[in-house]
């Protein structure tokens, strides 16, 4: 699977702001988040947003003198690398176990899919 | 013999996981020749017998009993709740095998790292429900309130939306909830959605997530039998099969679209899960990575999607090899009568003599 941009919890709070609503300015996703959530600072928010920059996750445009954010990649493709992803890491694969799902998910090759498409077509 | 408590407690769990596995033999066979007479809810059922048969170790014995196969019946005993007989070559091998520490102690060991695994699972999916948050999508939660409604379910299903789950998922027991993947709403068509919720909603009517627990609860108390595992993976297996046909049996038509949704969510991206093939898990399917193997269980529901035909399906067959087997798979072979004591039927006309030759 090719390398899909991991983004820490905290990161995702922010692209849910700039996926909400884009192109948006810092300060308006400083102002948005601190809305939500008083405890966001914004030296914490701007450092986090030059990271998803770095990480190609956001881009930015130059508007007079500030940047205007914008997503780089959809909601759906981002996968979230979450703090205690040791315990997910390891014990992740049996959550199967745990909960009733409606498919058991699991690394297909191209070549898998296509032969259950395959099956499909009979 | 070791008569420690462990020890007897061992030898009984034994002696079910000994039976039960006769047991799990005969439904394999009827299930292999009965076909797709059977339907996957009855074969649900079927198997659900051997599970049981694991978690209840006593029985009555009975001259019906499948297990007289391993045994001659000498006389029908009364009714009555006995430990599972076994026959004296099993029993001695079982006592020798008790006699020594060391097995007790290994069974301990491997069913605490067993149970602290699943507490660890356990623990990981209430923190994921947790850190879930209520579906924003006015769409989603109406398509859930009609889907609701056409199954007529009057308790509330919370919609809640996680990034840390790889596909939608029905978590929790007391108070359960419906977990979707983030973004899931722009990706499946209204169609696509409510064939997953009727298929989450199937789940939810027949209480999967409860039956998951005793499945593990088996496990960890079973480990040592490699046909437990075989057992709860095709239980597992017609569990999804039997949700398949209740979701394709609200939609008529739909078996074409519902497989693509299916591969759709297995071609999507998953949280990083590196180290999920090798930590062990009380489900056999998750041990097998990119197999052929692992392909097989899934090819086996696809084909059983594509062939799905609403209507009647005649239950007949299914309750009455559910009845037959749960009678003879319950019941225990009848205990050979004791050597020492006298013959109950030497002692009954001895005893009509003497009283008669006491009135005479």
């Amino acid at each position: 699977m090719n390398a899909l941009p991991r983004i820490s919890e905290t990161e995702w709070e922010i692209m849910r702001v700039v996926w909400a609503r884009h192109p948006i300015s810092a300060a308006e996703i400083i102002e948005t988040l601190v809305a939500q959530d008083a405890t966001w600072h914004p030296v914490t928010a701007k450092t986090l947003l030059n990271r998803l920059v770095k990480k190609r996750v956001l881009g930015f445009d130059l508007d007079g003198r500030s940047y205007l954010y914008r997503p780089l990649v959809r909601e759906r493709d981002c996968v979230n690398a979450v703090s205690s992803s040791f315990l997910e890491r390891v014990f992740g694969g049996s959550l199967s176990s745990m909960v009733a799902h409606f498919v058991e998910h699991r690394k297909l090759s191209a070549k898998q899919v296509r032969e259950l498409r395959k099956i499909l077509d009979e | 013999m070791n008569t420690g408590p462990i020890a007897e407690f061992l030898r009984q769990l034994g002696a079910a996981s000994v039976q039960a596995s006769g047991l799990a033999i005969v439904v394999w066979m009827a299930c292999a020749v009965l076909g797709r007479h059977l339907s996957p809810r009855w074969r649900c059922l079927l198997w659900s017998l051997v599970i049981v048969r694991l978690g209840w170790p006593f029985s009555i014995p009975s001259e019906v009993s499948l297990f007289n196969l391993w045994a001659i019946p000498r006389r029908f005993t009364p009714t009555d709740w006995v430990p599972c007989y076994l026959p004296e070559e099993l029993s001695n091998a079982a006592n020798a095998c008790l006699n020594r520490a060391w097995v007790i102690w290994v069974w301990m060991a491997v069913s605490t790292v067993l149970l602290l695994h699943w507490s660890v699972t356990w623990y990981l999916s209430v923190q994921i429900r947790r850190n879930a948050r209520p579906v924003r999508s006015w769409k989603l939660r109406e398509l859930l309130h009609q889907c609701l409604e056409t199954t007529h379910t009057k308790a509330p299903v919370p919609l809640l939306e996680s990034s840390r789950v790889a596909g939608p998922c029905l978590v929790g027991w007391i108070q359960p909830c419906l977990l979707i993947p983030t973004g899931l709403v722009d990706e499946l068509s209204e169609n696509e959605l409510k064939l997953v919720f009727f298929h989450e909603l199937a789940h939810l009517r027949r209480r999967d997530v409860a039956v998951n627990w005793v499945l593990s609860a088996v496990q960890i108390f079973h480990w040592f039998n490699p046909l437990v595992w075989l057992v709860a993976r095709e239980l597992r297996t017609a569990r999804e099969e039997a949700c398949d046909a209740a979701a394709l049996a609200t939609i008529p038509g739909a078996n074409r679209s519902y497989g693509e949704t299916l591969i759709k969510m297995l071609e999507r991206p998953s949280p990083p899960l590196e180290w999920a093939h090798f930590a062990p898990s009380p489900g056999l399917t998750s041990m097998v990575g990119n197999s052929r193997l692992a392909v097989s269980p899934l090819a086996q529901r696809l084909r059983a999607i594509s062939r799905f035909r609403p209507g009647a399906r005649t239950w007949v067959v299914g309750a009455c090899t559910w009845l037959a087997l749960a009678c003879i798979g319950f019941t225990d072979a009848e205990p050979p009568a004791a050597t020492d004591g006298p013959d109950p039927s030497e002692i009954a006309p001895s005893t009509a003599s003497a009283s008669q030759s006491e009135a005479a």
